[in-house]
């Protein structure tokens, strides 16, 4: 969904859908008698449209709109059966009656039914398009105030009444996508076009392949020369006209003419009837395509007519694209949202450290602690096959979006949790970075809908200054393994907090010592690749805005993270913290990460003010007061346990060591 | 080695490094970082960087009540010189330090040089035509010239620190050999719009022909302040008086005997050693979308010699030469439907030395922390061994 759509189209979309009932629309085979079946899905799925600036699948479409409306990549029905996203997308473009019928939209406060004057079932609950259609022009109206308003000012039922109009808007451009084929035009507007066209209302494809002998009509009939068929072409363009607003949002999947290879806009249906009638040559190809659509939209009564309808459809829409250069990765796609890789990694995340747990009550079997390594692999593979993927299909580095960052920081965490626990054996950085990875990939999933909401895609284009593959793959990469070493040492650093704390292997000092040189070994980790992505940005920032460093806040964000890390490894060297001073330190280090990561987005000041984070405050600050409360549970417990400071206190030095 | 026996020179030396006076330093950067970056919030980043990272102080009214970003950047290096190079034992296992170290110096250099000598601005060509200067986006200047005879060498330059201090009565007389009068400037205001007198606002400042200046709070973008300054002109007997200001579009001309003089207050301008010549602008969209992909500038570089080069200036990739640096900014299009470029300019020669700096502390770095990670694994194998043979 893209927010560049304005809300006063919204009105427009909506007059257009109530035009669906008008006598120009076929209104037969509006409700689906069959089952989908995987062959046509497929076809369906694998069909190449261009939106947010890209070329990619209907399946992609599809599950990124019904997230978007429903929260989930599928629908379950009133019936308690359950669509997929493209059978829901199929339904919608296709049999769109029926769609409407379907519960889609999740209303999270009822608040927001009473504001458009319906009656709520239940505080939170999902509703269809025919239960909200009383109050599609209260939402309209109060969609178009809230819109208004600045984003500060808005309320939170606000910000959800504004989501349900922009949802609904989408809807009405999703189920106009194919209106456009469902047009019959009324030829009886003078004897000349009834002879020409036929008597029986015919669609688009037949006015189109007649366009030329209409022009001609037109231009033998102007100024006077014979006003009837003067007026009734024009009859017949009002009829067009009216055709052609249902096609104004709708998808875009025709590829325009291999002649035209500077063209990088794909074409809407109502694109094709212009250069028709303009006569643009050489579209021939597209004519096919529309032809095929049009054999689609009123085959849909028969599931093998439909079939082979699709087939047809899909070949030449694949040949078009693929000899544009812009069908390659579109089964990638389709395959990564199919694997789901990055939900399968966070079970796998979740079922290792629940092994990890138990391993800490049942030390000698073995096979748990070797089990939980499997798992833990096998999720970190899962991930980094998504994050790959997401690379190969935009030929992009793996960080260039806030939902990227997420996949990536976590991806590093695991991955340097594992080496850690590879080198100590301490069976403490494995599950912690089980712990992480399972956090990780948990707000990834929460995130990705915001990310949706805010750029229609988690793989969406991006602006002029980022179209850098050298700076993207190097300073943002680097920077966020900074993040992912100072959160990974937070981490840590719980660990060895609460195993004080409840006296874990109190015997073993060992331990202790060990686990701070492992986080003392982290937190350099995340000191070097913070260094390096900082000044690396402003080295950027250099080429880019002509200067290398603007106190910009995000820049600010990652030159406090180096400064507290100096600081935690300079108080350290100078005898100033000991282990539980450095474990503290390492805790609000993760804070400052957390802070620089999402925190200095929150002020919506500065050149890197990116990403959609509504709602993100109240979750930074609940994870602040909680590191606080340890910090403060740390330090009481430090308190009554007596500060034991050195016998022989190591005395400041000067020489770093 | 015993306190007493430390000469007073020894203590300062030991103080400035000191482990605790960095960790301050550190704590006090981060302190002053949290607090420079929530301050933009309302009043914008300029303010921000003079209040906290351009300043000596932080001020409670006359009271200095915290160390501002270049006292503590400039202990900081002084810390760094005597802790991080003179007092730290020169042995190989601090060798990665040491080279980490040097490559702050070169960092923090270049900041410094960068305060001291940068010059920043912009410059805005439409295409077809040329410049060969650029604009300040903050300071001003006050310029005077003979009318019938305007050759850039023969304009005399008033900088904006010479009255930008000018605030309420405070006035300054400037002369010149090659000018028959004295010009007084006074009542600078950073922020105005000249509007007729009349009772329902109050002006700041003199009013001249019924024309007075109405002070507005500083932009949290300071480019878009319009500053202004009353000026007089005092010759042959006769005082003529004027307002200046940055919007005005014709400066205010005076006869003084038989030759005529224009003076303007506009942003300060500096000189580039060539002229840039855009020849086309050229924007792309996202297909479908309204999103820039890219824009860039097709221009020819003109040297004083009258020599012609075609370069590409884009987003990321900026033009280098003659110690100036020409940035893709931005663009437009003029009244007649013109399309221009904007380009930042920065005058800096540091301009490389963060890249250097960058990839000495990442090497000092990981000559540090590489040879504590090898340390650690030998560490961990061998307690593994002793483990194992205890074991057995």
């Amino acid at each position: 969904m893209n927010q560049q759509h304005t809300l006063s189209s919204l009105l427009r979309a909506i007059a257009a859908m109530l035009l669906l009932c008008v006598p120009g629309l076929a209104q037969d085979q509006d409700f689906r008698s069959f089952e989908w079946d995987s062959e046509t899905i497929e076809l369906f799925e694998t069909l190449p449209v261009q939106a947010d600036g890209r070329v990619k699948p209907m399946d992609t479409i599809a599950g990124l709109n019904l997230l978007t409306f429903n929260g989930k990549r599928t629908l379950k029905l009133e019936d308690g059966s359950k669509l997929s996203s493209s059978e829901w997308l199929m339904d919608v473009v296709f049999f769109p009656e029926q769609a409407k019928g379907y519960p889609c939209f999740r209303i999270q406060s009822d608040e927001v039914l009473t504001a458009i004057g319906l009656e709520a079932t239940g505080k939170r609950d999902w509703y269809s398009y025919n239960q909200l259609l009383d109050g599609l022009t209260k939402l309209e109206e109060m969609g178009s105030e809230v819109s208004d308003k600045e984003a500060k000012q808005r309320t939170v039922v606000e910000v959800q009444i504004l989501k349900l109009a922009r949802d609904v808007h989408e809807f009405n451009d999703l189920i106009g996508t194919l209106a456009i084929a469902r047009f019959t035009f009324s030829t009886d507007v003078t004897e000349t076009f009834t002879n020409l066209l036929g008597e029986k209302r015919p669609g688009i494809m037949h006015i189109l392949d007649n366009a030329a002998a209409i022009q001609a009509i037109v231009a033998e009939s102007r100024d006077g020369k014979n006003d009837a068929d003067f007026n009734g072409a024009q009859t017949l363009f009002g009829q067009l006209d009216t055709a052609l607003q249902y096609n104004q949002h709708g998808l875009t999947f025709m590829p325009p003419p291999t002649t035209a290879t500077d063209q990088e806009t794909w074409w809407r249906l109502a694109d094709l009837i212009i250069a028709r009638f303009q006569g643009v040559p050489e579209i021939e190809s597209q004519m096919q395509m529309y032809g095929a659509l049009e054999h689609l939209q009123h085959s849909r009564g028969d599931l093998a007519t439909f079939k082979t309808s699709l087939k047809d459809l899909h070949e030449k829409l694949v040949a078009a694209a693929e000899a544009r250069g812009e069908y390659g990765m579109i089964p990638r796609e389709v395959s990564l949202y199919k694997a789901d890789v990055f939900y399968r990694s966070l079970s796998l995340y979740a079922l290792a450290f629940l092994l990890c747990a138990i391993t800490w009550m049942a030390p000698k079997q073995r096979w748990l602690w070797w089990g939980s390594w499997v798992l833990v692999s096998l999720g970190f593979l899962l991930d980094t096959y998504g994050i790959t993927m997401r690379c190969i299909i935009r030929s992009r580095p793996p960080v260039v979006t806030l939902y990227d960052t997420i996949l990536f920081i976590t991806a590093s965490i695991v991955l340097v949790g594992m080496i850690m626990e590879w080198l100590t054996k301490q069976r403490v950085a494995l599950p912690v970075a089980a712990f992480l990875g399972c956090a990780g990939m948990f707000f990834a999933g929460s995130y990705e809908l915001r990310e949706i909401a805010s750029a229609g895609d988690t793989m969406a284009s991006v602006v002029a200054v980022l179209d850098t593959n050298y700076y993207l793959a190097i300073h943002v990469t680097t920077i966020a393994l900074g993040y992912a070493g100072g959160l990974l040492a937070g981490g840590m650093a719980h660990v060895w907090i609460f195993a004080k704390l409840f006296g874990f292997r109190k015997d073993q000092p060992q331990f202790y010592k060990s686990l701070t040189r492992m986080t003392y070994g982290v937190v350099c980790f995340s000191l070097l690749f913070a260094i390096f992505g900082t000044i690396m940005g402003g080295v950027w920032a250099n080429d880019s805005w002509g200067r290398f460093w603007g106190w910009d806040p995000k820049e600010n964000g990652a030159l406090l993270i180096c400064l507290w890390m100096l600081l935690i490894l300079h108080a350290r060297f100078g005898g100033y913290i000991r282990e539980h001073g450095f474990m503290s330190l390492c805790i609000i280090g993760g804070v400052v990460v957390s802070a620089s990561w999402w925190g200095v987005n929150l002020l919506s000041v500065g050149l890197h003010s990116y990403g959609f984070t509504d709602g993100a405050w109240l979750a930074l600050k609940t994870f602040w007061y909680i590191e606080a409360g340890v910090i403060a549970i740390s330090v009481l417990h430090r308190f009554m346990t007596g500060w034991s400071g050195p016998k022989n206190p190591k005395p400041p030095v000067a020489a770093a060591s | 080695m015993s306190t007493q026996s430390k000469s007073p020179g020894r203590h300062v030396f030991d103080v400035l490094s000191s482990f605790w006076l960095c960790c301050l330093l550190l704590l006090a950067l981060f302190v002053l970082t949290i607090y420079g970056t929530l301050h933009q919030v309302e009043n914008g980043l300029y303010d921000a960087k003079q209040v906290y990272f351009h300043s000596w102080f932080l001020w409670l009214g006359s009271v200095p009540i915290f160390p501002g970003g270049l006292l503590c950047m400039s202990l900081l290096s002084v810390n760094l010189l005597c802790g991080g190079f003179i007092r730290i034992k020169w042995h190989s296992r601090n060798f990665g330090v040491l080279i980490v170290h040097i490559g702050i110096v070169l960092l923090l250099g270049s900041g410094l040089t960068k305060i001291i000598t940068a010059e920043e601005g912009h410059l805005s060509v439409v295409e077809g035509s040329s410049q060969d200067f650029f604009e300040s986006y903050q300071l001003w200047e006050v310029a005077i010239w003979e009318l019938n005879n305007r050759d850039a060498t023969q304009e005399l330059v008033i900088e904006n620190d010479s009255f930008s201090d000018l605030d309420g009565e405070a006035s300054r007389t400037f002369t010149s050999e090659s000018l028959p009068f004295d010009l007084v400037l006074s009542g600078f205001v950073p922020n105005c719009q000249v509007l007729p007198v009349g009772p329902n606002w109050s002006r700041t400042g003199k009013a001249v022909e019924g024309y007075g200046f109405l002070a507005k709070p500083k932009d949290l973008e300071s480019e878009r302040n319009d500053a202004g300054i009353y000026a007089s002109v005092t010759a042959d007997g006769v005082t003529h008086e004027a307002l200046l200001w940055g919007l005005q579009r014709q400066p205010w001309a005076i006869q003084v005997g038989d030759r005529a003089f224009a003076i303007d207050m506009r942003h300060a301008r500096y000189p580039m050693p060539f002229s840039i010549r855009l020849e086309d602008f050229i924007k792309e969209e996202h297909p479908g979308m309204s999103m820039a992909k890219s824009y860039r500038s097709k221009v020819v570089q003109v040297s004083p010699t009258g020599s012609e080069r075609p370069v590409l200036i884009q987003m990321n990739e900026p033009l280098r030469d003659g110690g100036v640096v020409l940035f893709q900014s931005s663009f437009g299009k003029t009244q007649s439907n013109a399309e221009y470029s904007v380009f930042s300019v920065v005058r800096n020669p540091s301009d490389k030395w963060p890249e250097y700096s960058m990839w000495v502390i990442t090497v000092g770095m990981v000559v540090a922390f590489g040879r504590r990670l090898i340390s650690f694994v030998r560490t961990q194998s061998k307690r593994r061994q002793r483990a194992a043979g205890a074991s057995q």
